[in-house]
């Protein structure tokens, strides 16, 4: 046997572990995920090939409409979540005393479970909770506000969690990427003239780009994929108004159990992941020479 | 242009302590400055004090007759090359140049002129469309360098600029920075602790250590007539050899009890340090007796190390290239040129010689 063909079959043997458990966890389920999409199924018959009625169902279906716009919608998270996280970054990235204590707080949330998240906030927002306490008490308002009872603002009071729970973990990326930047780069750019605004937008932030990248791509598709939330928060209420995509084809899927649409919706979730990556891919890529 | 004074400069970091002693110091218009010393001694803190990098804890510093202890950094009229170079990763060399300029909102023809010139002389002009990473260590030292020529400052601070470079870069360098000089005529502060580009590039040296200067000097002047122990075992390589001796009846006795003619106004029994450079001991018919270590071939030259009774450190002598070349473990007679010894209290002193005779042996 050649030595390069000896060699290739070592390395494969070295792989087949992980191509093994990534062909029976991921690429097994994906694919055959993606089939259901096109069947009825119920887990007790087998699967019945019915084409694209799932997805014309989905289309004429308000609820899967809406919970694709609060999904849309739910994106907002992510510039927010972005820019709190670099500026708290930036802050914490000084050597003030005690400031280690300040980046472990800001990390809690992201070692918390999110059910116990969920029922911490679920306390927050009640109409006698410590919110509408402290929002009273500035006499901001009169009337206690119900964060999660009303439907307009019921989502946006599920994303400010998301916010809260991710921004630690987005933090600790961007002190990272922070890290890995040269002091000397700061003190040329000190000595070049620049203040503090412009060592932050012509050396921070481009330099960040990889980071950002990063941190974007990831919670575009936190936020598609949200669900531990309105499940734990919400349920989709009220009257159907946090509904997000994935927690409708929870809905359908586990408690309906038409794995047809639910696998159908999360097939469309799917498609709009992968469009937002290329988009980000395309404009945060930095541009090499 | 610019002349700069450091009066009895002093830096203290908060909680912490005194790295910067008081210094003094005046460093002409146009003068090529030297800061050298080992590791930790105080001459990058000195260097980014000047820069505005570090603040000042104690004293004055002047440059072109205006204090500027409170000026900040940009406005000081220095631009400083770093060792890491400090290049912007995601600007090209066009823009790393002109970042100053455009910061100060100069007319972009301006800065296009200026960033040509400074291309121009140091031969960069076909790389102005590159980034950093796609440079060569030589090329990023030329383009820091080049950075810091388009801000047409008073004063150059160069932070150990060839340190990250390999040997024969290093060479070259040091020849075109020696080149720069003499074209722009403008005043250089080099921090190193190499001492040969201290001595071939330096108008003067300052000796750092432990946060002192221990002396200003030419090369030549440090070289021949160091002020202290430190200054003479820190410039020449290899360096120079210490023999502990006694002053008695006015001459040095060594440890094997050999007299040297070398004469001090000492009380005798006093312990002293004779310092000798290589090239000042040689292998004789009589005089000291030395057992040879090892002898390393330079190719123009041999440096033989030697074993003397009474002495810790091996003695290092040059010898020449197509000469004798005495065998490991061998034992020779060294020739001590009194002429060229230097002679050093207990403190550490150089001492002044009497009178200085023949060689001795």
């Amino acid at each position: 046997m050649k030595y390069s063909s000896k060699a290739n079959l070592t390395a494969y043997a070295f792989l087949a572990p992980a191509i093994a458990l990534l062909l029976v966890f991921s690429f097994w389920p994906v694919g055959f995920g993606s089939y259901i999409a096109f069947t009825k199924y119920n887990l007790i018959d087998a699967p019945v090939w019915v084409g694209l009625d799932n997805f014309r169902e989905l289309l004429d279906d308000e609820l899967f409409l809406m919970s694709l716009k609060n999904s849309a919608i739910y994106l907002i998270v992510v510039p927010v979540i972005q820019v709190l996280a670099i500026l708290l970054a930036v802050l914490v990235n000084n050597n003030l005393p005690g400031i280690k204590y300040y980046r472990a707080a800001y990390y809690l949330p992201v070692v918390t479970t999110v059910s116990v998240i969920g029922v911490i906030w679920n306390f927050m927002y009640t109409e006698d909770g410590a919110l509408n306490g402290i929002l009273r008490w500035l006499h901001i308002i009169n009337e206690p506000i119900g964060f999660l009872n009303d439907d307009r603002i019921a989502l946006l009071a599920v994303m400010f969690v998301t916010i809260w729970r991710g921004l630690g973990w987005y933090m600790v990326l961007y002190l990272a990427g922070l890290q890995a930047i040269s002091q000397d780069v700061y003190e040329a750019a000190t000595l070049d003239g620049a203040n503090a605004w412009q060592k932050f937008w012509r050396i921070t932030v481009p330099l960040l780009m990889p980071t950002i990248l990063l941190c974007s791509i990831m919670s575009v598709l936190a936020a598609v994929k949200a669900f531990e939330e309105v499940q734990i928060m919400t349920q989709g209420g009220p009257y159907q108004s946090t509904f997000t995509a994935l927690y409708y084809a929870y809905e359908f899927g586990m408690k309906s159990l038409n794995f047809g649409r639910a696998l159908a919706a999360s097939f469309i979730v799917s498609l709009f992941c992968i469009a937002l990556a290329w988009l980000n891919f395309r404009y945060l890529t930095p541009k090499t020479k | 242009m610019a002349e700069l004074k450091l009066k009895n400069l002093q830096k203290t970091y908060e909680d912490g302590p005194t790295v910067i002693h008081g210094i003094n110091l005046d460093i002409r218009d146009g003068e090529f400055m030297v800061f050298v010393g080992p590791s930790g001694c105080g001459k990058t803190t000195t260097l980014r004090m000047i820069a505005g990098l570090e603040d000042i804890s104690g004293g004055e510093l002047s440059i072109g007759r205006q204090v500027v202890n409170d000026v900040p950094a940009a406005k000081r009229g220095v631009a400083m090359v770093f060792q890491s170079y400090a290049l912007y990763p995601h600007m090209t060399v066009r823009e790393n140049m002109g970042f100053g300029l455009k910061l100060a909102k100069k007319p972009k023809a301006e800065i296009e002129a200026a960033v040509n010139r400074a291309a121009e002389v140091l031969q960069i002009t076909h790389l102005l469309d590159r980034k950093p990473k796609a440079l060569s260590g030589g090329q990023r030292q030329r383009v820091a360098i080049g950075r810091a020529i388009v801000r047409k400052p008073d004063v150059f601070l160069f932070d150990e600029p060839l340190s990250n470079l390999d040997a024969s870069l290093r060479v070259q360098m040091r020849i075109e920075l020696a080149k720069l000089h003499k074209e722009l005529a403008t005043t250089m502060i080099y921090v190193t602790h190499d001492q040969v580009e201290a001595m071939t590039l330096g108008d003067r040296i300052a000796v750092f250590n432990g946060g002192h200067i221990e002396q200003v000097g030419t090369p030549l002047e440090l070289y021949e007539s160091p002020a202290n122990l430190f200054v003479a075992g820190f410039l020449g390589s290899p360096k120079m050899n210490f023999l502990p001796a006694k002053v008695l009846g006015g001459k040095l006795q060594l440890a094997d009890k050999a007299v040297l003619d070398i004469r001090v106004d000492r009380p005798d029994g006093e312990n002293v340090t004779i310092g000798v450079r290589p090239e000042h001991l040689r292998i004789a018919a009589s005089g000291v007796s030395a057992v040879v270590d090892i002898v390393e071939h330079l190719g123009d030259t041999q440096i033989a190390y030697v074993h003397v009774q009474g002495v810790k450190e091996a003695l290092a002598l040059k010898l020449a290239s197509g000469g004798q070349t005495p065998a490991n473990g061998s034992t020779i007679q060294l020739a001590i040129d009194t002429q060229h010894c230097h002679v050093f209290g207990a403190d550490g002193r150089a001492l002044a010689l009497r009178s200085r005779e023949a060689v001795a042996a």
